[in-house]
């Protein structure tokens, strides 16, 4: 089984400012000079309170099948629904990631949210983008193993999204390997530190990968949706 | 046919009147006996002459900084591949990202667009050389940076993307200024040595192939073909490398292992083409022009017709007579 | 004890320098290298012994599997950094000869090439198999190799050239180091080179890898 960790640089997380302003609901002319001297601020701050630590595994080849569920060595793993399973046809193997911004982040926007909402807003919105940005470099690292393995990759999926129970984040996390400690989850479903994501990424040799679009998926409160409604 | 369509059909996998030719780029020792030789004075009458349809334009002097600064700033006291730069001792990440990295507003592309004006109807190769891999060997030393691989792998992945990031950016400027004017996106990386790739297929999978995938896609995005320029055997990585998108690889080291034509042919033949193969570390130098006449001969039948002749390694040095040249050139075009 | 003697050459073999080090990650938090190195000199091993069964055979394994393709270029220097690691705490029994090593080589680059990272990985795997390396380094003249060998007139040469250019340079090394020392071997490395041009210019041999030739000196002894 594949086991790669990997502690990304925080420069190479850091969004644009533009990109953090269309998070944030502006577009970009519209933006007002003090929230972007805010927002400078902020970013010159974020190595200071940023550990990044991420990693994921690949089940071994052809360890799993799909039909209307996601089986593991012929046993029920995960349910994510239909939208998800529609995806994953032809999947033959996952890859499991985690990614994390660290604990001090969240002490961060804790600490700053007693002082200033807006500022830790910035932060909020930055610290998210970070850690999507954090799974897009294991994506690619995925993919690249992937590749090397005659295979090809699925879109991402986590848990709580696009109908997926969040209930069955506790059923990733038994995936994960003992070193991957960076990451609590809670009874109650929750990450500690809260800037993580989990997800999987089928794989398989006939797998064909749809771009991402919203139109999977009827959560019409779903923060993607808004997002892309948003950047507009 | 031009010399510009022949080579853009070679790359392409589609049909042409004949195999290409590329000179190569002689070491500047090597020019002198060359116009000696034939009686040239520019390096364009000698390309002219032996009817070179490749030209290699690369804007090596695009990046200006107001205090003359280099690209990267490496601080290395010495030119030896193990020679570490500034980050020969980093093991925090923190350093990485406090050096002086090259800002891509300082870049000009307005003489090299007009040397690209007057290129003529011949291939162009071209935007910045790229090559991300050794810039790391350079910053780290290479025995450093390949040992960090293991001990050190944050820092490394850290430096390479500063150097991946510096140069999407600057073919990006550079493809949106020059736009059509250039062919095929020409980048280089020695991945191999005499006997086979220098790091491990797994290490080439972390530390090369995610950030090698993002130059191929920024060339695709501009509609370049692929150019791949390693010395060495590789092998072992090319079908990874074709996945990726290499259209054409250079310079086929004919005596490295596995990098001989009949193998290349078996494995690679009709999903990539090939731009060399004549093998410089030993025919060029000792052999004769009917052994060269001979082995072009030999290699337009292996690997033809998506073959651009060449020098198994462009820099051709002085030790090689200009009489294989010339029978290598002529060669090509006989039957 | 031979048990430690095996841990030391596993430590060697896959790079595990010492404790604190974090390569390789199965490992992490364990002894190295050094401290095998370390327990065994508490233990009375001697210090041959540590070097001929727990170095060299570590050494010895990482060299095969570089010339078999096995292995690449990352992996021998991470176990060299392993062996030195461990050879620090031997420095005093090979300053007081306690320990005797197989003998001495001068290595070097030729004159007018740079490249040097088949010359040091050549370096590493003979230290590593008991030889007292002396390495003058990138472009060095025959003037150099003979200063050395007049310092250590008992050595082995080694020579390493990348371009087709600076082979020639190797004739002229081999020639003058043969007329001064015609009983010193001379060996040749490096991309371009072959058996029949060693042979031509008066070398004792050309090898291909690292292993090839610790494995031919040490046959010669």
């Amino acid at each position: 089984m594949i086991n790669k960790t990997f502690r990304f640089s925080t420069e190479s997380l850091l969004p644009d400012i533009s990109l953090i302003l269309i998070e944030m609901g502006y577009s970009i002319p519209l933006a007002d000079h003090y929230l972007s001297d805010l927002i400078n601020d902020t970013l010159q701050q974020v190595r200071k309170h940023t550990r990044v630590q991420a990693g994921f595994i690949m089940l071994p080849k052809d360890s799993i099948k799909t039909q209307s569920n996601i089986l593991f060595e012929n046993r029920l793993l995960f349910e994510p629904g239909s939208i998800i399973m529609s995806q994953l046809q032809n999947v033959t193997s996952l890859a499991v990631f985690l990614a994390t911004l660290g604990s001090d982040f969240d002490l961060w926007i804790k600490f700053v949210q007693q002082i200033d909402m807006l500022q830790a807003f910035v932060i909020d919105t930055i610290g998210s983008l970070m850690v999507e940005k954090a799974v897009d470099l294991l994506e690619e690292q995925i993919s690249m193993q992937a590749m090397i393995r005659a295979e090809k990759c699925t879109n991402r999926f986590s848990p709580g999204y696009c109908q997926w129970l969040v209930d069955e984040q506790h059923q990733l996390f038994h995936l994960l390997p003992a070193d991957f400690d960076w990451v609590k989850l809670q009874p109650s479903c929750l990450m500690t530190p809260l800037k993580s994501i989990s997800g999987i990424i089928g794989l398989g040799k006939n797998v064909i990968k749809i771009p991402y679009h919203c139109a999977f998926c009827d959560n019409k409160s779903c923060y993607r949706r808004l997002k892309n409604r948003k950047g507009q | 046919m031009n010399s510009r369509e022949r080579i853009t059909r070679i790359l392409a996998g589609e049909k042409a009147d004949r195999c290409g030719f590329w000179l190569g780029n002689p070491h500047p020792d090597s020019w002198a006996g060359l116009h000696d030789y034939f009686g040239t004075s520019t390096e364009e009458e000698l390309r002219l002459l032996l009817k070179d349809d490749f030209r290699w334009i690369c804007p090596w002097n695009a990046y200006q900084h107001p205090e003359g600064k280099p690209v990267f700033d490496m601080q290395r006291p010495g030119k030896t591949l193990s020679e570490g730069g500034v980050f020969a001792d980093t093991i925090n990440i923190d350093e990485v990202e406090s050096f002086n990295w090259p800002q891509p507003e300082y870049l000009d592309f307005t003489g090299y667009k007009e040397t690209l004006e007057n290129a003529g109807d011949f291939y162009r190769a071209g935007g910045l050389w790229s090559p991300f891999f050794h810039e790391a060997c350079d910053i780290f030393g290479m025995e450093n940076y390949f040992l960090k691989m293991y001990t050190h792998p944050e820092v490394v992945h850290a430096v390479t993307q500063h150097l991946i990031d510096y140069y999407l950016a600057a073919n990006r400027l550079c493809f949106e200024e020059c736009g059509d004017l250039i062919d095929g996106f020409f980048f280089g990386n020695d991945f191999g040595s005499q006997h086979d790739i220098l790091v491990s297929p797994a290490l080439f999978t972390e530390f090369i192939y995610p950030y090698f995938r993002k130059l191929t896609e920024l060339g695709k995005e501009y509609h370049k073909q692929i150019i791949l320029h390693s010395c060495g055997s590789i092998f072992r990585v090319m079908n990874d490398l074709i996945a990726l998108g290499v259209d054409a690889f250079h310079p086929l080291q004919a005596k490295a292992a596995d990098m001989d034509a009949d193998t290349l042919k078996q494995h690679f033949s009709g999903k990539v083409a090939f731009i060399g193969a004549i093998d410089t570390q030993d025919l060029l130098v000792n052999g004769s022009p009917d052994d060269v006449i001979k082995e072009v001969n030999r290699i337009k039948s292996v690997l033809g017709p998506s073959v651009v002749i060449s020098p198994s390694h462009e820099a051709l040095l002085p030790d090689v007579p200009p009489r294989n040249i010339e029978a290598m050139a002529k060669a090509v075009a006989g039957k | 004890m031979e048990r430690l003697l095996f841990d030391l050459s596993i430590a060697i073999e896959r790079g595990k320098e010492n404790e604190t080090s974090p390569y390789p990650p199965d490992l992490k938090g364990k002894p190295g290298a050094y401290e095998f190195t370390s327990r065994l000199l508490e233990m009375n091993c001697p210090p041959d012994t540590i070097l001929k069964q727990g170095m060299m055979p570590g050494m010895d394994r990482i060299g095969k599997k570089f010339a078999d393709g096995i292995v690449f270029i990352p992996e021998i220097l991470i176990a060299a950094k392993a062996m030195k690691a461990a050879m620090t705490l031997l420095k005093p029994y090979f300053d007081n000869g306690a320990v005797l090593r197989k003998g001495k080589v001068i290595i070097g680059t030729v004159a007018g090439d740079l490249h040097d990272i088949g010359k040091n990985i050549v370096c590493m795997v003979l230290e590593g198999a008991g030889w007292e390396v002396f390495d003058l380094g990138v472009d060095v003249t025959k003037e150099k190799f003979l200063a050395s060998l007049n310092e250590h007139p008992e050595s082995i040469i080694c020579m390493s050239a990348l371009l087709t250019t600076t082979m020639r340079e190797m004739e002229k090394s081999v020639t003058t180091i043969k007329q001064a020392f015609p009983q010193t071997k001379i060996y040749l490395g490096g991309a371009p080179l072959t058996s029949d041009f060693a042979d031509k210019i008066g070398a004792d041999g050309y090898f291909p890898d690292p292993h090839s030739l610790s494995k031919h000196l040490t046959g010669n002894l």
